[in-house]
């Protein structure tokens, strides 16, 4: 399957876009302080004071990698998904529903929904195309890929793929012992799909058996981001945001299941004039 | 669209198996019951699958015990479904069949029982230290374990269209060739999040819900798993029972409000014009549209404004709700599974509770159940945040 990956966005700590996702990976050094909340303009100001944190990291990477593309959001399908999903809500949910009233504030529940960023998303740009949030653990990014290219495919539109996750509130940390929040967004078009930004990527990816049991991830060679790599489901992604400012060539093995593994290429950018007259 | 539904089963308050569901269908009995989960209180009816409490996973997989997991364990072995499953792996290979399946609260009462035992350090219990449980994955991630799967696995959550939408992901992915085969299927299991989350909301009805009817307050939550089994036309043997087709999918997004339905349902109506679109049917081809038809007031009147929109009003519809209450990310496998019995045995289920219809319903809806055979059954399922699945169901003509 083939695709053109036309725009990116991305937030996660110490950057809030992809010029400073390029300033960390030379700085060597994560900062240690709190991670800048995002606060999307994208969401009407009414819905934003109701949006969850997880709503706004994913609408916030969403908006940036539309506007990258310079395509319209209303006409790209979607794909969500998250490893985990929104814990700060399940954290305030399960904390009240073991107390002795069990009264749930009515907003916080319609948010606790896993599309819920979908839901907003939609609302905020009144897109009216499928929206869907898929989920698949450690594999969460992989398979978003693959969907993500099946969707562009079979359909023949933009598709957005947006993935995200939180820190983790204490009762989860032990299971899944995530630190800082993350999240990303790609949006493909069609290869056929005339150029509407100055920048594309062309990827393909097919899925093949594992060479071995249980591969692991690419190794990501940034060792002040190794320890988010390995514990965020969203931030398996990195080592495609990586790829992404490298600009050159990047071909890699993704795990997709105990036995199977995308594989993937991102080749070097291709010039939209050279690209419109088919070159 | 030609994809074939190898095998298919549904667990639910009516019963383990399409047997007990058939039953209960044609002789109007639901399976709800007063509301007796867990320190709810709440006044009203649910629809609880009863065996789940007696049930225990196979010893390699207890690690990933939960309410959920056990009710897809449950389900999995009715009416052959794992050992076609089985052959599809033997047949394939284990790597060619994939699995999709939709949930809206995953595990999450496993995790509701954890925080309620947390210690003075906020850490759960050592049992319930379960990584693989405490994830909205979880369904898909036991359905692999447990049928020996290792193709592509995921798992769709957007609320009450959840396990629709597994059907459009499995036909595109049967359509790519990915895969050879797809489990799809839904799975949700009472917990508390959702009873005291949709009291929160004031639509949890004390008495048994009315689908359409004039006096309707709302939705009474349910249990179930159900699973399908989907195949290219070509690889439908005799074997199975291959004589039903998924022919038509439709999804879209409101784009209007987290909790509400678009008032005229446009929504809806766009999801069942684009799953008549990709089937190739018009709307006079549709024998009956099994209605997502939750009974909370907004939900019943815009549904019945899309189907106004597209049917003629002579078209059969109904909610099955009645029976099995609102199972909420396995509305969407169970809706179908109703209509495939329903297409199989030439019989339409009416709306079980429905005594008077609400004046202000803009499509009259079928009360008492009919014999009848038919070609072409349309399934909806309608989620918060406004997304949207429409499915299209066809026998097979030979």
């Amino acid at each position: 399957m083939r695709a053109t990956l036309a725009g990116v966005g991305m937030w996660g700590p110490g950057f809030s876009n992809m010029a400073e996702f390029q300033a960390l990976l030379s700085s060597a050094e994560l900062p240690a302080a709190d991670d800048v909340l995002p606060k999307p303009e994208r969401i009407p100001p009414r819905e934003r004071r109701r949006a969850p944190l997880m709503v706004k990291l994913a609408v916030e990477v969403a908006d940036q990698a539309c506007r990258m593309a310079n395509i319209d959001p209303a006409s790209a399908q979607s794909v969500f998904t998250s490893g985990i999903g929104d814990a700060d809500i399940t954290d305030y949910m399960c904390r009240v529903l073991a107390g002795p009233d069990k009264m749930l504030s009515p907003t916080k529940f319609h948010n606790s929904v896993h599309n819920a960023a979908a839901g907003y998303w939609s609302i905020s740009t009144a897109c009216k195309k499928p929206a869907t949030f898929i989920s698949s653990m450690h594999n969460s990014f992989s398979l978003a890929l693959v969907e993500t290219l099946v969707q562009v495919n079979t359909e023949n539109v933009p598709v957005l793929l947006v993935v995200s996750d939180l820190a983790m509130p204490e009762p989860m940390r032990a299971m899944h012992p995530i630190e800082r929040m993350l999240g990303a967004a790609l949006l493909f078009v069609p290869e056929t799909a005339a150029p509407a930004a100055d920048w594309e990527r062309p990827v393909s990816l097919c899925l093949e058996p594992a060479p071995s049991d249980n591969v692991p991830w690419p190794t990501l060679g940034f060792e002040h981001l190794e320890s988010l790599y390995g514990t965020s489901p969203a931030a398996r992604s990195l080592c495609f945001l990586k790829a992404i400012c490298e600009q050159t060539q990047w071909h890699a093995h993704l795990p997709v299941s105990e036995a199977l593994v995308a594989d993937l290429t991102l080749e070097v950018a291709k010039s939209p004039s050279l690209a419109a007259s088919g070159g | 669209m030609d994809v074939r539904i190898a095998s298919y089963t549904l667990t639910s308050a009516c019963g383990m198996g399409l047997h007990p569901l058939t039953q209960s269908l044609q002789k109007r009995t639901s399976g709800l019951q007063r509301n007796n989960y867990a320190d709810s209180h709440l006044d009203t009816w649910i629809g609880r699958v009863g065996a789940i409490e007696g049930h225990t996973l196979p010893s390699a997989l207890q690690h990933l015990d939960s309410r959920n997991n056990r009710l897809s364990d449950l389900a999995l072995v009715q009416d052959g479904f794992a050992d076609a499953v089985y052959g599809c792996v033997e047949r394939f290979g284990p790597t060619r069949v994939g699995i999709v399946l939709g949930t809206s609260t995953s595990s999450v009462g496993k995790t509701e029982s954890g925080y309620a035992q947390l210690d003075e350090l906020d850490h759960m219990p050592a049992l319930y230290q379960q990584a693989d449980v405490h994830n909205p994955h979880a369904p898909g991630h036991y359905v692999a374990q447990r049928l020996g799967i290792s193709g592509p696995s995921m798992t769709i959550s957007t609320a009450c269209s959840s396990s629709s939408k597994v059907f459009a992901a499995a036909s595109r992915w049967l359509g790519c060739g990915l895969v050879d085969a797809v489990v799809v299927g839904g799975v949700d299991s009472l917990c508390l999040s959702i009873l005291h989350g949709f009291a929160s909301l004031e639509l949890i009805s004390p008495e048994q819900c009315k689908p359409f009817d004039r006096h309707r307050c709302g939705i009474n939550i349910g249990e179930a798993a159900g699973f399908a089994l989907l195949v290219r036309p070509e690889d439908a043997s005799a074997e199975h029972d291959g004589s039903m087709a998924l022919t038509g999918i439709g999804e879209s997004s409101d784009a209007f409000h987290m909790a509400q339905p678009h008032p005229d349902g446009q929504g809806a109506a766009s999801a069942m014009y684009a799953a008549l679109g990709t089937s190739g049917l018009a709307p006079d081809d549709i024998g009956y549209v099994s209605l997502h038809g939750t009974a909370t007031p907004a939900n019943d009147l815009a549904e019945t404004r899309a189907l106004a929109s597209l049917f003629n009003p002579e078209t059969l519809v109904s909610s099955t709700k009645g029976w099995t209450g609102h199972t909420l990310g396995a509305a969407g496998i169970a809706g179908a599974i109703v209509a495939l019995q329903s297409l199989k045995e030439g019989f339409v289920p009416g709306t079980l509770n429905l005594e008077e219809p609400d004046d202000a319903l803009a499509f009259p809806i079928l009360k008492n159940n009919i014999e009848q055979h038919y070609d072409h059954a349309m399934v909806n399922s309608f989620g918060f945040g406004g997304n949207n699945c429409s499915l299209v169901f066809s026998r097979v003509m030979h």
